[in-house]
């Protein structure tokens, strides 16, 4: 009996050391392929060092958007399908081949310290680990469920839709850990049939799960300081009247090189940008830096991306651009034929 | 029997998991607090000094201090497992700032 029990730890060891090293993988080709070369700086900033951010950031973001996006798509893709129709290893992949090219370029623009890619890497071990989670079980169990159920689908199928969709759009603006789980797990009460009480059993399972994790979590990040809610940048070719007269931007005052203006970050910032370069603004430094990573969607890849993919679920694809500030306003205004703005990357 | 494979392997999954966040959380200061799982009894009067508990649960406390190796001197306190708390990079923004309109 011993015997027997120390076989099945042993190969019990061994699995764990094996899923252990498959995580990790991703981290060592980022960090063996996927080095770039580091450029001096050549661009003088403009706004004093208390209103610098470090140029890399507007790269380093996108990884955590790609989670924003992937849920997005997750959510698209099951408003009418099936979750074993989404690539859970498709998104995965497209993490980790984002990163590689945003690693390469962060080395040309400031490198990134060890505590942003250890977040980045956390992150996106987490993740790989949710979605292979998600995919081993519905590709399994909840596939099996599926086709017990048959082709018309259960209303827990439509709710736990909403709920997907209305998740993803949370995440657009507020940290995950907000979204109350709790009440998403209460909700999945109703239908009766095989697929429903499955549902039930597997959301109920992963939304109880996330509710105790996003209640430690809060708990931790509710005593960090908060990171800048605003940010400083300079334009030109627009009079500060017109700049007062646009929500959320409070004008600091003239420079020699523009006007400095203060505005929020994150989600919002995208909107001003754009609302700035319909007015005829010119964007000539943000931050104290002279790059920024946008991203569109469009019928296809933007030529001179960083990096497209195809996104799940919406059937576009998503390009990755660095753009010069300077080229910013006149690429937002005139937009690559089919091409949707998505997200500005702040810093 | 391929099903049964790879519901076996999914608590090894989280098991590995577990293991490398408990990696970052040993060698690194990234997270800006800790979770100690299962804490002992007693396990808080041993806590290292300048260590705020800033959460707990039935199986759990959540704990931060500014002291560098926060994680390795939990151990050496007795904790059994600590886990990164927050490591929440730029995106989860502040609630102030998050809220639309905000």
């Amino acid at each position: 009996m011993m015997r027997f029990l120390g076989r099945w730890l042993g190969r019990a060891a061994l699995a764990l050391l094996a899923i252990v090293a498959m995580l990790l993988s991703p981290v060592v080709w980022v960090e063996t392929a996927c080095r770039g070369t580091a450029t001096a700086e050549t661009y003088q900033p403009i706004l004093p060092p208390q209103h610098r951010r470090a140029e890399s950031r507007t790269l380093l973001t996108y990884p955590e958007w790609h989670i924003v996006h992937a849920y997005d798509d997750y959510a698209r893709v099951i408003a009418t399908g099936e979750p074993h129709d989404f690539g859970f290893f498709r998104a995965i992949g497209g993490f980790w081949s984002a990163l590689c090219p945003l690693n390469r370029l962060a080395a040309q623009h400031g490198g990134a310290t060890t505590e942003t890619k250890l977040t980045i890497y956390t992150i996106g071990v987490s993740f790989t680990a949710e979605l292979v989670l998600k995919a081993a079980y519905e590709e399994t169990l909840g596939r099996f469920a599926t086709w017990a159920r048959g082709a018309v689908r259960a209303p827990l199928d439509d709710l736990s839709a909403q709920q997907a969709a209305d998740y993803a759009r949370f995440l657009q603006q507020v940290p995950w850990y907000e979204w109350d789980f709790a009440a998403d797990r209460a909700a999945l009460s109703g239908g009766s049939t095989f697929r429903d009480r499955e549902r039930r059993f597997a959301l109920g399972v992963e939304y109880g799960t996330k509710a105790r994790y996003a209640k430690v979590i809060e708990q931790a990040v509710g005593q960090v300081g908060a990171d800048a809610l605003t940010i400083r940048s300079i334009l030109r070719g627009i009079a500060p009247d017109t700049l007062r007269g646009i929500d959320r931007i409070t004008v600091i005052g003239p420079r020699p090189q523009g006007i400095e203006i203060e505005t929020p970050r994150y989600r919002a910032f995208t909107g001003i940008l754009a609302d700035l370069a319909a007015q005829g603004a010119a964007i000539v430094e943000i931050a104290g830096n002279d790059d920024i990573l946008l991203t569109l969607t469009g019928p296809g890849p933007v030529p001179g991306a960083a990096y497209s993919f195809t996104r799940q679920g919406y059937g576009d694809v998503r390009s990755l651009m660095l753009v010069k500030l300077a080229d910013l306003a006149g690429l937002l205004r005139d937009l690559p034929q089919g091409a949707v703005l998505e997200h500005i990357h702040d810093y | 029997m391929t099903i049964r494979r790879v519901l076996l392997a999914l608590p090894l999954l989280l098991m590995a998991w577990i293991a490398i966040m408990a990696g970052v959380m040993r060698f690194s200061d990234a997270a800006p607090a800790a979770v100690v799982i299962l804490p002992a009894a007693g396990f808080t009067t041993r806590l290292p000094p300048g260590t705020a508990i800033i959460g707990a649960g039935p199986f759990h406390l959540t704990l931060r201090s500014d002291t560098p190796g926060l994680a390795r001197h939990l151990y050496a306190a007795g904790a059994r497992l600590v886990l990164p708390a927050g490591l929440t990079g730029c995106l989860p923004l502040p609630a102030t700032a998050a809220k639309p309109g905000a």
